[in-house]
């Protein structure tokens, strides 16, 4: 039996229902444990969707942001700022894409690789992505031949799939000028998409890798590999 | 812990079915903008890049 000091101690600080002392631990560490399942899903549904809507917005907000730069003739974009158009048809996709790939960049969508090459350039355009339902979360959907359309101030540029691999996240030569042969100047005007894999993962990296098919100048107008896409 | 907070609410029934939702709403808006994106930040689960750094 507990002694009547503590049970007036107990009725004090509960005066609902008096509890014995090993039931209130008991209670308190399934609260605790319950808070921390929740804080769990929670933050598992960010990641999924809040993350992805964050995008949304910034994404709506660079759109706007590169038309005034495009409209004011600037050409050269900075860090941080957005660079050029993407558009996949094949997922029903385009995004304004970042010129970087820090965290902060690649928080608003796609970046492009810095000191990669610019759309219709030789050389290699690389472009990285989060593996989320707003970015890149359905680029294993690509097959061989798909469009992905680099649009800029002056021409679109339709790049067709020509290959797809998974690699190390170390494999910095699928960026590389000439991805086939690194060590080589590059010959073609190639396009790489980067995001990670498996899906929720760190451990690998989904690597798309495109080749220029078609350069078209702005006022040719829109390329018939964008399909029905809305302007 | 909720139960001493469910105390704490003053009122009668609805008043504290009514601040328990705003508190959880505060708790919940404090979540998704400043606490998990400050932790996804740190934790950065989602490195899509190649960059040599493994």
């Amino acid at each position: 039996m507990t002694g009547t000091a503590e049970h007036a101690t107990a009725v004090q600080e509960d005066r609902q229902v008096w509890t014995p002392r090993h039931l209130r631990i008991a209670r308190a560490a399934g609260e605790i444990m319950l808070t921390c399942g929740v804080l769990l899903v929670l933050f598992a549904g960010y990641a999924t969707y809040g993350k992805a809507w964050r995008i949304d917005r910034e994404q709506g907000e660079l759109d706007a942001v590169l038309d005034r730069t495009w409209a004011a003739g600037d050409a050269v974009p900075a860090p941080g700022r957005p660079m050029a158009r993407l558009h996949i048809p094949r997922l029903d996709r385009r995004w304004a894409v970042t010129e970087g790939v820090t965290q902060a960049d690649l928080r608003k969508g796609p970046g492009h690789y810095p000191r990669t090459a610019r759309p219709g350039e030789i050389g290699n355009v690389g472009v990285a992505g989060h593996r989320i339902a707003s970015v890149f979360w359905d680029l294993d959907r690509l097959r061989t031949g798909d469009p992905i359309v680099a649009e800029t101030k002056t021409g679109w540029y339709v790049y067709r799939v020509v290959g797809r691999r998974v690699v190390l996240p170390t494999s910095v030569e699928v960026v590389a000028p000439n991805p086939d042969r690194p060590r080589e100047p590059p010959t073609k005007a190639m396009l790489t998409l980067t995001t990670c894999t498996p899906k929720f993962q760190n451990r690998q990296r989904l690597i798309v890798h495109a080749e220029l098919a078609e350069t078209r100048a702005k006022s040719a107008g829109r390329p018939v590999a964008l399909g029905n896409e809305r302007a | 812990m909720y139960a001493w907070i469910w105390r704490r609410l003053p009122g009668r029934l609805p008043v504290k079915l009514t601040l328990a939702a705003v508190l959880a709403g505060c708790v919940l808006a404090l979540l998704w903008f400043v606490i998990f994106p400050l932790v996804d930040t740190l934790l950065n689960l989602e490195d899509v890049t190649v960059d040599g750094r493994p």
